[in-house]
Protein backbone atom coordinates (compact mmCIF):
# COMPACT_ATOMS: atom_id res chain seq x y z
CA UNK A 1 0.00 0.00 0.00
CA UNK A 2 1.12 3.55 -0.64
CA UNK A 3 2.23 5.35 2.50
CA UNK A 4 4.19 8.24 3.93
CA UNK A 5 6.82 7.66 6.61
CA UNK A 6 8.25 10.40 8.78
CA UNK A 7 11.54 10.25 10.67
CA UNK A 8 14.30 12.50 11.88
CA UNK A 9 18.05 12.86 11.89
CA UNK A 10 19.19 13.96 15.35
CA UNK A 11 22.58 15.62 15.66
CA UNK A 12 24.07 15.68 19.17
CA UNK A 13 27.11 17.78 20.06
CA UNK A 14 29.93 16.34 22.16
CA UNK A 15 30.10 17.93 25.63
CA UNK A 16 27.08 20.10 25.00
CA UNK A 17 23.37 19.41 25.47
CA UNK A 18 22.33 21.22 22.29
CA UNK A 19 20.60 19.04 19.67
CA UNK A 20 19.83 19.76 16.04
CA UNK A 21 17.10 17.94 14.13
CA UNK A 22 16.55 17.49 10.39
CA UNK A 23 13.11 16.16 9.49
CA UNK A 24 12.85 13.33 6.97
CA UNK A 25 9.89 12.11 4.97
CA UNK A 26 9.72 9.06 2.73
CA UNK A 27 6.83 8.34 0.40
CA UNK A 28 6.17 5.02 -1.30
CA UNK A 29 3.74 4.91 -4.21
CA UNK A 30 2.22 1.62 -5.32
CA UNK A 31 -0.78 0.93 -7.57
CA UNK A 32 -3.78 1.40 -5.28
CA UNK A 33 -7.53 1.44 -5.74
CA UNK A 34 -10.40 2.82 -3.74
CA UNK A 35 -13.45 0.53 -3.73
CA UNK A 36 -16.82 1.94 -2.72
CA UNK A 37 -18.92 0.59 -1.20
CA UNK A 38 -16.52 -1.88 0.44
CA UNK A 39 -19.06 -4.75 0.50
CA UNK A 40 -22.14 -5.90 -1.39
CA UNK A 41 -25.36 -7.20 0.14
CA UNK A 42 -28.03 -8.26 -2.35
CA UNK A 43 -30.53 -8.97 0.40
CA UNK A 44 -33.14 -11.66 -0.21
CA UNK A 45 -34.70 -11.94 -3.66
CA UNK A 46 -37.13 -14.33 -5.30
CA UNK A 47 -35.84 -17.67 -6.48
CA UNK A 48 -35.01 -17.79 -10.20
CA UNK A 49 -34.57 -14.03 -10.47
CA UNK A 50 -31.46 -11.91 -10.59
CA UNK A 51 -30.33 -8.59 -9.12
CA UNK A 52 -27.53 -6.20 -10.05
CA UNK A 53 -25.47 -3.97 -7.79
CA UNK A 54 -22.59 -1.67 -8.63
CA UNK A 55 -19.37 -0.60 -6.98
CA UNK A 56 -17.07 2.20 -8.07
CA UNK A 57 -13.35 1.58 -8.56
CA UNK A 58 -11.14 4.67 -8.41
CA UNK A 59 -7.45 4.70 -9.20
CA UNK A 60 -6.02 6.77 -6.34
CA UNK A 61 -2.38 6.16 -7.30
CA UNK A 62 0.07 8.05 -9.47
CA UNK A 63 0.43 5.29 -12.04
CA UNK A 64 -1.94 3.22 -14.19
CA UNK A 65 -3.49 0.24 -12.39
CA UNK A 66 -4.21 -3.17 -13.90
CA UNK A 67 -6.71 -5.21 -11.93
CA UNK A 68 -8.50 -8.54 -12.09
CA UNK A 69 -11.44 -9.93 -10.13
CA UNK A 70 -11.73 -13.45 -8.77
CA UNK A 71 -13.54 -15.24 -5.97
CA UNK A 72 -11.89 -16.51 -2.83
CA UNK A 73 -12.63 -20.22 -3.14
CA UNK A 74 -12.31 -20.98 0.56
CA UNK A 75 -15.08 -18.58 1.39
CA UNK A 76 -17.66 -20.01 -0.99
CA UNK A 77 -19.43 -21.76 1.79
CA UNK A 78 -23.12 -22.28 2.04
CA UNK A 79 -24.40 -20.96 5.32
CA UNK A 80 -27.94 -22.22 5.58
CA UNK A 81 -29.11 -24.89 3.27
CA UNK A 82 -32.88 -24.60 3.32
CA UNK A 83 -34.79 -27.79 3.17
CA UNK A 84 -37.83 -28.04 0.92
CA UNK A 85 -40.83 -30.30 1.11
CA UNK A 86 -40.96 -32.85 -1.65
CA UNK A 87 -44.67 -33.07 -2.40
CA UNK A 88 -44.48 -36.40 -4.20
CA UNK A 89 -43.39 -38.65 -1.37
CA UNK A 90 -43.32 -36.42 1.67
CA UNK A 91 -39.50 -36.60 2.02
CA UNK A 92 -37.41 -33.52 2.74
CA UNK A 93 -34.56 -32.87 0.36
CA UNK A 94 -31.59 -30.58 0.75
CA UNK A 95 -30.81 -27.99 -1.94
CA UNK A 96 -27.35 -28.23 -3.43
CA UNK A 97 -25.13 -25.14 -3.22
CA UNK A 98 -23.73 -23.96 -6.54
CA UNK A 99 -20.12 -22.80 -6.99
CA UNK A 100 -19.87 -19.14 -6.05
CA UNK A 101 -18.77 -18.10 -9.54
CA UNK A 102 -22.02 -19.49 -10.95
CA UNK A 103 -24.11 -17.52 -8.49
CA UNK A 104 -22.33 -14.18 -8.71
CA UNK A 105 -21.06 -12.52 -11.87
CA UNK A 106 -18.66 -9.58 -12.17
CA UNK A 107 -18.36 -7.28 -15.16
CA UNK A 108 -15.76 -6.25 -16.23
CA UNK A 109 -13.69 -9.02 -14.74
CA UNK A 110 -10.43 -7.16 -15.44
CA UNK A 111 -9.29 -3.79 -16.68
CA UNK A 112 -6.87 -0.90 -16.59
CA UNK A 113 -7.44 2.47 -14.94
CA UNK A 114 -5.36 5.59 -15.51
CA UNK A 115 -4.58 7.82 -12.49
CA UNK A 116 -7.80 9.33 -11.16
CA UNK A 117 -10.00 7.29 -13.52
CA UNK A 118 -13.16 5.64 -12.20
CA UNK A 119 -15.07 2.60 -13.34
CA UNK A 120 -18.44 1.12 -12.38
CA UNK A 121 -18.23 -2.61 -11.79
CA UNK A 122 -21.45 -4.59 -12.12
CA UNK A 123 -22.15 -7.45 -9.72
CA UNK A 124 -25.02 -9.79 -10.62
CA UNK A 125 -26.62 -12.27 -8.27
CA UNK A 126 -28.42 -15.19 -9.96
CA UNK A 127 -30.80 -16.57 -7.37
CA UNK A 128 -32.04 -20.07 -7.86
CA UNK A 129 -32.35 -22.51 -5.06
CA UNK A 130 -33.35 -20.79 -1.83
CA UNK A 131 -29.86 -20.63 -0.41
CA UNK A 132 -27.82 -17.97 1.29
CA UNK A 133 -24.48 -17.41 -0.46
CA UNK A 134 -21.70 -15.67 1.35
CA UNK A 135 -18.39 -15.18 -0.41
CA UNK A 136 -15.51 -12.83 -0.99
CA UNK A 137 -14.71 -11.22 -4.32
CA UNK A 138 -11.02 -10.35 -4.61
CA UNK A 139 -9.74 -7.49 -6.73
CA UNK A 140 -6.05 -8.24 -7.40
CA UNK A 141 -3.98 -5.23 -8.40
CA UNK A 142 -0.77 -5.78 -10.37
CA UNK A 143 2.02 -4.54 -8.07
CA UNK A 144 -0.46 -3.65 -5.35
CA UNK A 145 -2.61 -5.30 -2.73
CA UNK A 146 -5.53 -7.71 -3.04
CA UNK A 147 -8.76 -5.99 -2.06
CA UNK A 148 -11.40 -8.26 -0.53
CA UNK A 149 -15.04 -7.37 -1.06
CA UNK A 150 -17.51 -9.41 1.04
CA UNK A 151 -20.53 -10.36 -1.02
CA UNK A 152 -23.79 -11.87 0.22
CA UNK A 153 -27.03 -12.90 -1.47
CA UNK A 154 -30.08 -14.78 -0.32
CA UNK A 155 -33.14 -16.11 -2.15
CA UNK A 156 -36.48 -17.59 -1.27
CA UNK A 157 -40.00 -18.27 -2.50
CA UNK A 158 -42.99 -16.22 -1.48
CA UNK A 159 -45.32 -18.39 0.57
CA UNK A 160 -48.48 -17.61 2.44
CA UNK A 161 -51.36 -19.28 4.23
CA UNK A 162 -54.96 -18.18 4.50
CA UNK A 163 -56.70 -18.80 7.78
CA UNK A 164 -60.40 -19.74 7.54
CA UNK B 1 42.76 48.79 71.02
CA UNK B 2 44.35 46.61 68.50
CA UNK B 3 46.18 48.20 65.80
CA UNK B 4 43.97 47.21 62.82
CA UNK B 5 45.56 47.25 59.42
CA UNK B 6 43.42 47.93 56.48
CA UNK B 7 44.07 45.63 53.49
CA UNK B 8 45.55 47.42 50.62
CA UNK B 9 44.54 46.47 47.09
CA UNK B 10 47.58 46.21 45.02
CA UNK B 11 46.22 44.73 41.84
CA UNK B 12 42.69 44.20 40.37
CA UNK B 13 41.94 42.04 37.34
CA UNK B 14 38.71 41.86 35.37
CA UNK B 15 37.93 38.37 34.05
CA UNK B 16 35.49 37.94 31.13
CA UNK B 17 34.20 34.75 29.57
CA UNK B 18 32.12 34.08 26.48
CA UNK B 19 29.93 30.97 26.22
CA UNK B 20 29.83 29.73 22.66
CA UNK B 21 26.75 27.69 21.75
CA UNK B 22 27.29 25.23 18.89
CA UNK B 23 25.49 26.43 15.84
CA UNK B 24 25.10 24.32 12.74
CA UNK B 25 23.77 25.25 9.33
CA UNK B 26 22.06 22.77 7.01
CA UNK B 27 21.62 22.82 3.25
CA UNK B 28 18.02 21.57 3.77
CA UNK B 29 15.83 21.81 6.83
CA UNK B 30 13.78 18.80 5.62
CA UNK B 31 14.58 15.96 3.23
CA UNK B 32 11.84 14.37 1.11
CA UNK B 33 12.21 10.98 -0.55
CA UNK B 34 9.78 9.43 -2.99
CA UNK B 35 9.66 5.90 -4.39
CA UNK B 36 7.34 5.12 -7.29
CA UNK B 37 6.72 1.45 -8.10
CA UNK B 38 7.67 0.33 -11.60
CA UNK B 39 6.65 -3.12 -12.83
CA UNK B 40 9.58 -5.55 -12.98
CA UNK B 41 12.03 -3.18 -11.29
CA UNK B 42 13.27 -4.06 -7.79
CA UNK B 43 13.11 -1.28 -5.21
CA UNK B 44 16.49 0.28 -4.36
CA UNK B 45 17.47 2.71 -1.57
CA UNK B 46 17.19 6.37 -2.51
CA UNK B 47 20.14 8.53 -1.44
CA UNK B 48 20.18 12.28 -0.79
CA UNK B 49 23.03 14.51 0.31
CA UNK B 50 22.89 16.90 3.24
CA UNK B 51 25.52 19.57 3.77
CA UNK B 52 26.43 20.54 7.35
CA UNK B 53 28.38 23.68 8.21
CA UNK B 54 29.65 24.88 11.56
CA UNK B 55 28.52 28.48 12.02
CA UNK B 56 29.88 28.64 15.57
CA UNK B 57 33.30 30.02 16.58
CA UNK B 58 34.78 26.69 17.70
CA UNK B 59 35.19 23.28 16.09
CA UNK B 60 32.51 20.82 17.18
CA UNK B 61 32.20 17.06 17.16
CA UNK B 62 28.75 15.69 16.51
CA UNK B 63 27.19 12.25 16.60
CA UNK B 64 24.28 11.37 14.29
CA UNK B 65 21.25 9.26 15.12
CA UNK B 66 18.59 8.45 12.52
CA UNK B 67 15.21 6.69 12.52
CA UNK B 68 14.66 3.67 10.22
CA UNK B 69 13.79 3.16 7.37
CA UNK B 70 16.21 6.04 6.90
CA UNK B 71 19.91 5.43 7.43
CA UNK B 72 23.18 7.34 7.45
CA UNK B 73 26.62 5.72 7.08
CA UNK B 74 28.25 8.56 9.06
CA UNK B 75 27.98 8.16 12.83
CA UNK B 76 30.42 10.82 14.03
CA UNK B 77 31.78 13.98 12.48
CA UNK B 78 34.08 16.86 13.44
CA UNK B 79 33.18 20.15 11.86
CA UNK B 80 35.71 22.95 11.65
CA UNK B 81 34.50 26.50 11.56
CA UNK B 82 33.24 27.51 8.10
CA UNK B 83 34.18 24.19 6.49
CA UNK B 84 31.00 22.46 5.28
CA UNK B 85 30.87 18.69 5.08
CA UNK B 86 28.43 16.48 3.22
CA UNK B 87 26.73 13.39 4.56
CA UNK B 88 24.48 10.98 2.67
CA UNK B 89 21.05 9.95 3.90
CA UNK B 90 19.41 6.78 2.54
CA UNK B 91 15.76 5.82 2.40
CA UNK B 92 15.00 2.16 1.79
CA UNK B 93 11.41 1.75 0.49
CA UNK B 94 11.71 -2.01 0.89
CA UNK B 95 11.96 -1.63 4.68
CA UNK B 96 8.60 0.12 4.87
Amino acid sequence: MSDKISGKLTIAHANHPHRDVVHLQGEVCFPNLQILPPSIDFGCILNDTSKKKYIVLTNISEMAVNYEWSFLEEETNQLNAVQEEDEGNGRRKKNKALPINEVFDILPVSGRLEPGQQENVEFTYQAGNALLYNGIAVCSVDGGPDYEVPIIGDSSNVSFKLST
Amino acid sequence: MLNERKPKILFETSVMGEFGTPHLGFSESKLDFKYIWVKGVASMPITKTLSLSNAGPLPTTVSLRIDPPFSCPTEKLTLENNTPQEISIDFDPGMK
